[in-house]
């Protein structure tokens, strides 16, 4: 495992308040990520994403405007953003569609525990970092 | 003893010679004296010679007529005609006798032209009563015949008339067209002035003209008769076909508006048959008194009989056709309520789905990682092994939640049948569930409809299995047919017996069958006792709306 210099920069979108400050609350309070902005739709997702370069994105599905547009849109106009879908719904036609979209991974709400989603978030940074290390996932 | 010569024998008379002919002989001089005449004249003209005659009018008070009937003048009689040099030569008169008996002469005359008797006349009769007689009935058997083959010919246009009208009938022409067929038919037929169908309206009381001919502009299919004290109210309250000879003498009623006004003298009538009531009558009139026959009458009566079953038949085809249109349209309506019902139903389950997405699963998934911060946080041990120990709890809420937004709301549909129903099944996993087998042979995926309709009928028909058949194993097979989707769906279980219509899980089933039915689908269901059950059933593509 390399050590990193910097910590790992995460955005999140999450059209729900109280997600967004549990989210924050954990990003914030774990040595090595840092929280660049929390935002409620998929537009203001993808301008924070382009003006912020955030090394991992955490993008709910059903957010106004589309988590996946948005994880699109991100994939494409970030290259070096890893984008993480974490959703409340976790059924495969949901999955395939944002794994589709460019998601990494993608994490049910109440299924997976703040340290997965944490791993997971470390994990995704090290491939945005270093796309040759994807085996770190798959 | 040879007879002398002849010259030297007393003269033979006149008398000797003319009173052995059988033909009347009688010889007047240019005064009309009688010279002489036979004994036969008298046999035949039945008067002794009058002894002067130079015309008709000096004879004894006689019809004399030509062949044709007509009476002789006083210079046409045979003696006086040829005095003025005409020729009589086998000229046919009758006379009536004084007898009063009527005979038939033929007449020849002659002018005889002696210096020493000056100028004479001869005229012969030849009673040929018995020919003329025989010719005379000749002529009248065939006027009889002639007579006889117009009526024939009468009768066979009448007959072949009503079979044309009959037969337009069959073939389904509307009223209207037939009456006005049938109007022309009597019209063609009788030649009366007048031709006319009335309707009795619905107030019983009065009749409109319907179809005609003869009458005045702008009648037909306006005027209305009254059925008081007219022959039509008379008509419809007997309900029997008449003759008239004469409206002027007729006491039974009085002639309506309509006749007055066209001067109608004669009449003939056949009353039109309704189902209940009559539907009217159908008439024909002329100005001058006439006098319809028995065939007349008969004619009138099967043309009126032939109307009366076509409309009668017109009006049950019509009925049946209301009543069929109302089960139609009944039928209609519910199955576009059915239709509706069944999407409000699936939008309704939408709606809580997306109610339980956004805000109770929200809440708990939130809830579960603020309980996790705050677990961390804990130094108390006891403590934090309580709170540790709900997040499990506050997981599987969420994930009992999750189940049943699937349920109501599936999303798995979008990546195919198969793998919607596999993800179902798995869901709603009860631990003791027999094994899937799914056999999708769908090339492509059907539009939304079909393919949720298809989703719910195999999602009640998995969760019978479930509850009901005790299977080890259960298939669903998917294929395309005929621009649908056949379904198959079979269980290894204890099966029930189909005949007596209480298999388990009925209701879930009927409603099944029904939806799939409105949708313009098939359904049905095979089973028995210890033999598993199969659900078979088939969704068009694109739905009946």
């Amino acid at each position: 495992m390399k050590t990193r210099l910097r910590d790992v920069r995460v955005l999140v979108a999450d059209d729900d308040a109280l997600i967004r400050s549990a989210l924050s609350d954990l990003i914030e309070g774990r040595p090595g990520l840092a929280l660049v902005g929390t935002v409620g739709d998929a537009e203001s997702a993808i301008a924070l994403a382009i003006s912020s370069r955030p090394d991992v994105a955490v993008l709910d599905y059903r957010i106004p405007g589309g988590g996946v547009h948005a994880a699109r849109e991100i994939t494409r106009l970030c290259p070096g953003t890893a984008v993480l879908c974490l959703s409340a719904y976790g059924d495969p036609g949901t999955a395939s569609k944002m794994l589709g979209a460019g998601a990494r991974e993608f994490l049910v709400k109440g299924v997976s525990t703040n340290e997965d989603i944490v791993a997971s978030i470390l994990a995704a940074a090290r491939i945005a970092e270093d796309p040759r290390d994807r085996s770190a996932v798959e | 003893m040879i007879d002398p010569p002849l010259s030297e024998r007393p003269l033979l008379t006149l008398e000797d010679v003319l009173d052995p002919l059988l033909c009347a002989v009688v010889v007047r001089d240019s005064s009309g004296r009688l010279v002489i005449a036979n004994k036969a004249y008298e046999e035949i003209l039945g008067f002794r010679p009058p002894e002067v005659v130079l015309s008709s009018n000096e004879l004894p008070s006689l019809s004399i007529a030509d062949v044709e009937g007509k009476p002789l003048g006083p210079t046409d009689w045979p003696a006086a005609a040829v005095l003025t040099g005409r020729l009589v030569s086998d000229l046919t008169l009758s006379l009536i006798r004084p007898d009063g008996r009527k005979v038939w002469l033929r007449v020849d005359a002659a002018r005889i032209e002696k210096p020493q008797f000056g100028t004479l006349t001869v005229s012969t009769f030849i009673d040929v009563t018995h020919r003329q007689e025989a010719e005379e009935t000749a002529r009248i058997e065939s006027a009889r015949a002639t007579q006889l083959l117009t009526v024939l010919q009468r009768l066979h246009q009448q007959q072949a008339g009503i079979a044309e009208l009959g037969r337009l009938a069959l073939v389904g022409m509307a009223p209207p067209e037939l009456m006005d067929h049938a109007v022309a038919l009597v019209a063609s037929t009788l030649k009366p002035d007048y031709v006319r169908i009335l309707e009795l309206l619905p107030d019983g009381n009065n009749l409109l003209l319907r179809a005609g001919t003869g009458w005045r502009r702008g009648l037909v299919g306006t005027a209305i008769v009254s059925g008081e004290n007219t022959q039509a109210g008379y008509l419809i309250e007997t309900n029997e076909d008449m003759l008239i000879e004469d409206f002027r003498t007729e006491k039974r009623f009085v002639r309506s508006q309509l006749l007055r006004e066209h001067r109608v003298r004669s009449g003939i009538r056949a009353v039109i048959r309704g189902k209940n009531t009559p539907f009217g009558d159908l008439a024909a009139y002329t100005k001058q008194i006439r006098h319809f026959t028995e065939e007349d009458i008969i004619f009138m009566r099967a043309v009126a009989n032939t109307l009366a079953d076509a409309f009668i038949g017109h009006q049950a085809d019509r009925e049946q056709e209301q009543t069929l249109r109302r089960l139609e349209e009944v039928d209609e309506a519910r199955q576009r309520l059915l239709h509706r019902l069944s999407n409000i139903v699936e939008e309704e389950r939408k709606r809580i789905a997306n109610d339980i997405h956004d805000s109770s699963l929200q809440v708990l998934a939130g809830l579960g990682m603020r309980l996790q911060l705050v677990a961390e946080k804990v130094d108390d041990p006891d403590q934090k092994k309580s709170l540790s120990e709900m997040s499990p709890a506050i997981a599987e809420a969420g994930q009992r939640l999750r189940r049943l937004i699937f349920d109501l709301r599936p999303d798995a549909l979008e990546l195919g049948l198969g793998p919607a129903l596999r993800f179902y099944f798995e869901q709603t996993s009860t631990g003791v569930d027999p094994e899937l087998a799914i056999d999708s042979r769908l090339s492509e995926e059907a539009p939304e409809e079909a393919r949720l309709m298809v989703y719910r009928a195999c999602q009640e028909a998995l969760n019978n299995v479930r509850k009901h058949a005790r299977a080890s194993r259960v298939t669903v097979s998917l294929e395309e047919v005929d621009d649908g989707i056949g379904v198959l769906i079979h269980d290894d279980g204890v099966g029930f017996d189909v005949s007596t219509g209480s298999q388990p899980g009925h209701i879930g089933l009927v409603a099944m069958r029904e939806r799939i039915q409105i949708a313009g689908g098939r359904f049905s269901i095979s089973s028995a006792p210890g033999q598993g059950t199969t659900v078979q059933f088939w969704v068009p593509l694109r739905q009946i709306e």
